[in-house]
C-alpha cells in the first residue's frame, strides 16, 4: 500500500458512513489491526531513505492519529444512538399503582382515645385503668349514690348480680384511684374506657366509651376545671370555638356544669348538627363532692378537686361526621380504612 | 315538667316578662328550658252567641244558625252535634286562615248561605286531651261569662297561654310544684312573689290522736276530717288549671287533691269516711301481704316493704301510690279526710316498678318530696275548699311525726367558697345572691328556707352563688393546678406500641361488644380455665355474656365483612376482658384470604407464617427474644392441628394461633391468633446491651439435606448450634420444598463468626463435616446428592 494512494477526507468520511457497531468494527480493523492498511504503510518503510522515513511516517502517524479520533467520536455517537434507543424502549407507565405497604387503620374509637390521652399527658396527667365489671360500692356508693339515692333511676345498668354490675361510666375509677391513693395527693388522672348501659338507638349503643377525669390537690378550683375543659374542646374542635358552661346535676359533684361548645359545623349560626341552638352538648363535670373525697378516705377540709366525664363515641361522631353509633362497632373495613391516615 | 305561664303568673309577678330572657336565665341557672310551646294566634275570630239554631231542612246533621257577634249577626251553617240555641261558640269569620291553612270563605251548603265557621279546638290546633268528649268530638263551647265580639279570642279564653318544658334536675324536686318553680323563678329573675304563705291556724281544730307509722319509711302524717255540702262538679278555673296541668276533672275534691298536688308539690289523698265506717286508728305498715283493690278497679298483691295505710285491720290506701276503691271519693261524699303524709322515695319506687303502678303522687315520691311542708299543702286543701263549696268544715285533724327538726344553720365561709369557685365574689356580691334566694348569710353560717331541703352544707352553698352568677368571676386559668409528670406505665406503654405496629403491619384495628351470646362463647375458648360473667338483665340474648376470649368478636367481624363483599382482611383488636379470675388484657388478630398489593395485580394468600410473622413482632414490641417462648402444635380442638400453634412462656399458656380446624364447619378457614398481653407484660427482659462485631470476615457455607416429616427445621437449627457454637452467627433458609408425602428437601446458608482470628479452609472443612456428620447421626437426614 502506497501512502500516496490513501485520501484522509475519504477515510473519514468511510467511517462517517458506517451504520452499525460492526461497520465500525471493521473499518477500524481495516485501517488499525496489526494487518491494517497504517500498519503495512510502516511496513514498507524499509526501501525509504531516513529522511522520507521521518516526514512520510509523520504524515502517516498524523493521518492515523485523524482516523483513530474520527472513529472514538464516532463509536461514543454510535454508542448514545443504542442507549437512547435502549431508554426509549425501557419506557415505564409511571401512573402504575405503586407498591407500597398498606397502612392498617385504627377505629374512630381509639383515634379519640388517643387524641385525649396525648392531650392530658402532656398536661402532666397519668393514666388510670378498672375493671368494666363493677362492683356496686365502686359505681355507685363511694360516689355519694347510696343505694336509695334517686338518681339510680337515671341510669339503667347491666347487672351480674345484686352487688355486681358493668360500669355505667368510668366514674367508678374515680373510686378505685382515690382508694390506692389513702388520700395523698396530688392526684391527677384520666382514664378512658368502655362503659354499659341498657340503651339502643342511633345515638346510643349498649357500650359506648367514656374518659374519665380526676385532679385533687390542695387548692384546685372551678375555675382550673373550665380552663382544663376549654382548652382540651380547642384541641378537639379548633382554637376558634366558643365553650359555655351550664349547671347541671350529678351525685357525684357539686356544683355541676354540662359544657357546651359553639357549633363546628356552623359556626353557632344554627343547623341540624346542633339543633339550632348553635352549642353542642359535649360533656359533664364539676367540682367532686366532699361526700366523695370523704368516702374515699380525703380530707374534704384540706382538698378539693374535680372531675369531668367526656362521650368518646359522641366526640368520634361529631369529628368525623358519624351519623350512626354502630358503625363504630360494626367494624366494616371500608369504614375504618377510610380513618388510616389520622392514625399515624 | 310543663309550666303554664299564666298560672306561674298567679304566683309570682312576671307582667311583661321576656320570654327569652326568662329561658336563659334559667337554663344557665340549671334549669334547662327544653322548649317552649304557645298556640299560634288566629286573626279574624270572634265569640259569638248562637240566637237561632234549626235543623236544616235538606240534611241530617246540618244547622242553620244565627249568630250574634256583637255588631252584626251572621248565618252560619254547622254540622256539630253540641251546637244548640243560647251557647257562646268561637267563630272563625270570613278572610281566617285556620293553622291547616284553610280560608274561610262565604259559601253556600246545600242552598243556604255561611259567613263563617264554629270552630273546634283541633281546627284552632289547640290541645283538646283534657277537655270533656263532646267538646272532643264537636265544637268548643265558651263560658258562658265570656262577652261576645270580635276580639283576641285567644287572649278572652286564656289559649295564649306559654308552656314552659323545664328540666327539673334530680336534686331539685322541690322544683316539681308550680310554688317551687315559681319561688325560683322569683329569685332568679328577682321578681315578687304572690304565694300566701300563711298558715292554717291548725291549733285551733280538736286533736285527735289516732294515726301512727309502725315503720321508719313513713315518718310523717297529717289528716284533715272534713265535712262539706256536695261534691260537684269543679267550677271552670278549677277545671281550666287542672287542664293546663294535665289532669282530668273528676269531682271537686279529687281535683281540689290534683291541685294542690300540682301546685305543693305534696301529694293529697281523700278518703271518704262514710264508706269506711267507724274505725280507731289509722296506722301505716311495711310488713302486710294481702290482695288490695285500687282505684283503678284491679287487684294488687300487697308483700312486705310495700307502704300501707291502714283504718284499723283494713288496708285503705296503697300509700303514696293510689287509694283503694272501697273508700274512693265521689259525687256523693260528704264526709272525708284528707291525707298528707310522706313515704320513703325506694319503697314507692320498688313497690310502684314490681306492680307496674304509676300515679301522679308515686312518680312524685320517688324524686323524694320533702316532709317538712304537709301542713303548707293542707292549708292550701282548706283554703280552696271555702272557695269551692258553699259550706266546708274542718271538723278534727290527726298528725304524727318522727321527723328530726329541719336544720336551716349551715356553717359557711366565703374566702372557702372563693378558693373553691376560683372566683373573688365579694360579702356584698354573694350577700345578694343569697338573699334572692331566700338564704340569710351570717358571719360564719346561713340559714337557709325550709322548702330548700337539698341545702346541707358549704358546697351546697357555693352551688347556688355559682349558679346564680353563672360563670361569672370566676377566672378561667390552670394556676394553682399541681405540676407533675405526664406518663404512661410500661404496660400502657407497650400497648400503645403494639397499635402503631400492628397498623404499619397493614392491620386495621376493630372495636367490639363485650356482651356476646351464650353460643359465641362457646364456639372458641383459648385460655379455657376462664368463667364468664354472666348478666342477669341482658335487653337480647345475642348480649348476655361476657366475653373471655376476643375470637368470638373477630370472627363475627370477619364474617361480617365477608358477608359484605370485604373478603381480603387483616384484622386486630386488644381489649381488656374481665372474668371471674380477674382482669387481662388480650389481643386477637384475623387474616383471610389475600393480601394484594399495586391493586391486584400482586397478591399473596394469607398463610400460617404471616400470622408467625405478626406474633413475632408482637413479641418484639414486648422485647422478648425467641429463646424465652416454645411453640408447639396447638391441642385446642378450635384450630387446625397441624397447621396452628400453642405458645408457651415458663410453660405456662399464653396464646395460640394458626388455621381455624376444618371440623369446626361453622367457621371459614380464617387464620387467627389470640395473646394474652398481659403475660407478655410480665416477661422481665433485660435492658438491651450493645453486642460486639467481629473485625475478622465472616465466611457462609451451604447444606442442602433430604429429611423426613418428622424432623423440623427447627431440630436442624439446635444440631448445628450444638455442633459449632458460638462460631455460628446466623443460619438462613434458602430453600425448602416437599419432594413427597414423607420426604422435603431443605437448603441452609450457615454464617461463620470469629472474634479471634481468620477461620482457615482447615477449621472451615472441619465444621461443615462435623456438621454433616452430626446432623445424619442425630436427626437420621442426608446431605442432598449422597
Amino acid at each position: 500500500m502506497n501512502i500516496e494512494n490513501l485520501n484522509l477526507d475519504e477515510i473519514l468520511q468511510e467511517i462517517e458512513n458506517a451504520k452499525s457497531k460492526e461497520e465500525i468494527e471493521r473499518i477500524k480493523n481495516k485501517y488499525l489491526s496489526k494487518k491494517g492498511i497504517f500498519l503495512s504503510i510502516f511496513a514498507s518503510f524499509a526501501s525509504l531513505t531516513k529522511e522520507e522515513k521521518v516526514s512520510i511516517g509523520a504524515r502517516i502517524n498524523k493521518m492515523k492519529m485523524s482516523v483513530e479520533d474520527k472513529l472514538k467520536q464516532k463509536e461514543l455517537s454510535q454508542f448514545y444512538e443504542e442507549i437512547n434507543q435502549r431508554i426509549e424502549n425501557e419506557k415505564i407507565d409511571i401512573s402504575l399503582p405503586s407498591r407500597k405497604q398498606k397502612l392498617g387503620a385504627k377505629n374512630p374509637f381509639q383515634l379519640v382515645v388517643d387524641d385525649i390521652t396525648e392531650f392530658f399527658l402532656n398536661m402532666g396527667y397519668k393514666v388510670a385503668d378498672g375493671p368494666e365489671v363493677e362492683l356496686d360500692h365502686f359505681n355507685f356508693e363511694l360516689l355519694n349514690t347510696p343505694k336509695d339515692h334517686p338518681a339510680r333511676d337515671m341510669q339503667d345498668s347491666f347487672f351480674i348480680n345484686q352487688n355486681t354490675l358493668l360500669r355505667s361510666h368510668t366514674s367508678a375509677v374515680q373510686a378505685h384511684v382515690m382508694q390506692d391513693a389513702k388520700g395523698q395527693v396530688p392526684i391527677k388522672i384520666i382514664c378512658p374506657g368502655k362503659v354499659y348501659r341498657r340503651d339502643n338507638d342511633a345515638t346510643h349503643s349498649h357500650q359506648f366509651g367514656q374518659v374519665e377525669g380526676l385532679v385533687i390537690d390542695k387548692n384546685i378550683s372551678m375555675g382550673n376545671l373550665m380552663e382544663t375543659l376549654t382548652l382540651l374542646l380547642r384541641h378537639l374542635f379548633g382554637k376558634n370555638r366558643e365553650v359555655r358552661f351550664r349547671p347541671s346535676y350529678f351525685p357525684f359533684t357539686e356544683p355541676s356544669v354540662e359544657v357546651d361548645v359553639s357549633c363546628f359545623n356552623c359556626n353557632g349560626k344554627g343547623c341540624s348538627l346542633c339543633k339550632d341552638t348553635g352549642w353542642i352538648e359535649i360533656l359533664g363535670s364539676g367540682m367532686v363532692h366532699p361526700n366523695v373525697l370523704r368516702l374515699n378516705n380525703f380530707d374534704d377540709k384540706k382538698y378539693q378537686g374535680f372531675a369531668f366525664g367526656i362521650g368518646i363515641d359522641r366526640i368520634a361522631m361529631l369529628k368525623y361526621g358519624i351519623d350512626d353509633i354502630k358503625g363504630i362497632y360494626t367494624n366494616n373495613v371500608e369504614f375504618l380504612e377510610q380513618f388510616a391516615k389520622e392514625g399515624e | 315538667m310543663v309550666f303554664s305561664l299564666n298560672i306561674l303568673k298567679t304566683l309570682v309577678d312576671l307582667e311583661n316578662i321576656d320570654i327569652s330572657y326568662l329561658k336563659e336565665r334559667l337554663t344557665f341557672s340549671g334549669f334547662e328550658v327544653e322548649d317552649v310551646k304557645f298556640n299560634k294566634k288566629i286573626d279574624n275570630l270572634a265569640i259569638g252567641l248562637v240566637t237561632e239554631c234549626i235543623d236544616h231542612p235538606d240534611s241530617d246533621h246540618l244547622h242553620l244558625l244565627k249568630v250574634d257577634i256583637g255588631n252584626e249577626v251572621l248565618d252560619i251553617v254547622c254540622g256539630a252535634k253540641n251546637v244548640k240555641k243560647g251557647v257562646k261558640v268561637i267563630l272563625a269569620m270570613v278572610n281566617c286562615v285556620l293553622p291547616n291553612n284553610v280560608v274561610i270563605k262565604e259559601s253556600t251548603i246545600r242552598g243556604y248561605k255561611s259567613y263563617g265557621m264554629c270552630c273546634s279546638l283541633k281546627e284552632l290546633n289547640i290541645d283538646d286531651s283534657y277537655y270533656p268528649d263532646d267538646i272532643k268530638n264537636g265544637i268548643f263551647i265558651c263560658d258562658e261569662k265570656v262577652e261576645i265580639g270580635k276580639q283576641d279570642v285567644f287572649k278572652t279564653l286564656g289559649f295564649d297561654d306559654v308552656y314552659l318544658d323545664i328540666n327539673v334536675l334530680a336534686n331539685r324536686s322541690d322544683c316539681l310544684s308550680y310554688y317551687g318553680m315559681a319561688k325560683e323563678i322569683a329569685s332568679l329573675v328577682d321578681r315578687k312573689l304572690l304565694i300566701d304563705d300563711k298558715l292554717y291556724n291548725f291549733e285551733k281544730l280538736p286533736l285527735k290522736r289516732n294515726c301512727k307509722s309502725a315503720t321508719s319509711k313513713c315518718q310523717k302524717l297529717d289528716f284533715v276530717e272534713l265535712q262539706i255540702d256536695e261534691n260537684k262538679t269543679s267550677p271552670q278555673w278549677l277545671q281550666e288549671v287542672l287542664r293546663k296541668c294535665n289532669v282530668n276533672s273528676i269531682s271537686c275534691l279529687v281535683d281540689i287533691g290534683n291541685f294542690v298536688m300540682k301546685m305543693t308539690g305534696q301529694p293529697i289523698h281523700v278518703y271518704d269516711l262514710d264508706k269506711i265506717g267507724k274505725y280507731k286508728n289509722i296506722i301505716v305498715r311495711d310488713d302486710v301481704e294481702t290482695t288490695f283493690k285500687a282505684l283503678d278497679k284491679k287487684d294488687y298483691q300487697i308483700q312486705k316493704n310495700d307502704l300501707c295505710v291502714m283504718f284499723d285491720d283494713n288496708v285503705e290506701c296503697l300509700g303514696g301510690i293510689m287509694g283503694g276503691e272501697h273508700c274512693a271519693c265521689d259525687e256523693n261524699s260528704k264526709h272525708v279526710l284528707i291525707e298528707a303524709a310522706n313515704f320513703f322515695h325506694q319503697n314507692i319506687r320498688l313497690t310502684s316498678k314490681r306492680l307496674n303502678l304509676i300515679s301522679d303522687s308515686s312518680t312524685l315520691f320517688i324524686k323524694k318530696v320533702n316532709p317538712y311542708l304537709t301542713k303548707e299543702a293542707l292549708t292550701l286543701f282548706i283554703n280552696t275548699c271555702k272557695l269551692v263549696f258553699k259550706k266546708a268544715k274542718v271538723v278534727s285533724i290527726s298528725s304524727y311525726s318522727k321527723l328530726k327538726p329541719f336544720k336551716n344553720k349551715i356553717p359557711f365561709s366565703i374566702s372557702k367558697l372563693n378558693n373553691r369557685l376560683g372566683s373573688n365574689y365579694s360579702y356584698e356580691e354573694v350577700k345578694k345572691a343569697l338573699s334572692s334566694l331566700r338564704i340569710k348569710l351570717y358571719k360564719n353560717y346561713v340559714i337557709v328556707p325550709i322548702d330548700r331541703t337539698d341545702l346541707v352544707e358549704q358546697c351546697d352553698i357555693e352551688e347556688e352563688v355559682f349558679r346564680f352568677y353563672m360563670a361569672r368571676n370566676i377566672n378561667l386559668t390552670l394556676d394553682k393546678m399541681p405540676i407533675t409528670v405526664g406518663s404512661l406505665t410500661d404496660e400502657q406503654h407497650n400497648i400503645k406500641k403494639l397499635h402503631n405496629r400492628l397498623t404499619n403491619l397493614g392491620l386495621d384495628q376493630i372495636v367490639c361488644f363485650t356482651l356476646i351470646s351464650k353460643q359465641q362463647h362457646e364456639l372458641v375458648q383459648v385460655f379455657k380455665q376462664e368463667e364468664p360473667f354472666i348478666v342477669s338483665n341482658p335487653m337480647t340474648a345475642d348480649h348476655e355474656y361476657v366475653r373471655t376470649d376476643l375470637l368470638p368478636s373477630m370472627i363475627e367481624t370477619l364474617n361480617y365483612n365477608v358477608n359484605h363483599r370485604h373478603t381480603d382482611l387483616a384484622l386486630y383488636e386488644i381489649s381488656n376482658v374481665d372474668t371471674k379470675n380477674g382482669v387481662k388484657n388480650l389481643l386477637s388478630v384475623g387474616l383471610a384470604n389475600f393480601k394484594f398489593n399495586r391493586d391486584k395485580l400482586e397478591f399473596h394468600k394469607f398463610d400460617f407464617y404471616d400470622m408467625k410473622g405478626i406474633f413475632e413482632s408482637v413479641m418484639d414490641v414486648y422485647k422478648i427474644e425467641p429463646n424465652r417462648y416454645v411453640l408447639k402444635p396447638s391441642t385446642n380442638d378450635f384450630f387446625h392441628k397441624g397447621i396452628s400453634a400453642d405458645v408457651f412462656i415458663n410453660n405456662k399458656l399464653v396464646g395460640t394461633f394458626g388455621l381455624v380446624s376444618p371440623k369446626i364447619t361453622s367457621v371459614k378457614p380464617y387464620f387467627l391468633m389470640e395473646l394474652n398481653l398481659s403475660s407478655l407484660q410480665e416477661v422481665r427482659v433485660n435492658q438491651q446491651k450493645m453486642k460486639p462485631i467481629s473485625s475478622y470476615p465472616k465466611v457462609s457455607r451451604d447444606f442442602s439435606f433430604i429429611l423426613n416429616n418428622n424432623v423440623s427445621f427447627n431440630n436442624i437449627i439446635d444440631v448445628i448450634r450444638k455442633t459449632c457454637g458460638k462460631n455460628i452467627n446466623s443460619i438462613k433458609l434458602f430453600d425448602y420444598f416437599k419432594m413427597d408425602d414423607n420426604q422435603t428437601s431443605i437448603g441452609l446458608n450457615v454464617e461463620f463468626v470469629n472474634f479471634e482470628k481468620t477461620f482457615t479452609d482447615e477449621e472451615l472443612k472441619l465444621m461443615s463435616n462435623k456438621i454433616i456428620e452430626n446432623c445424619e447421626r442425630t436427626l437420621n437426614i442426608k446431605l442432598k446428592g449422597e
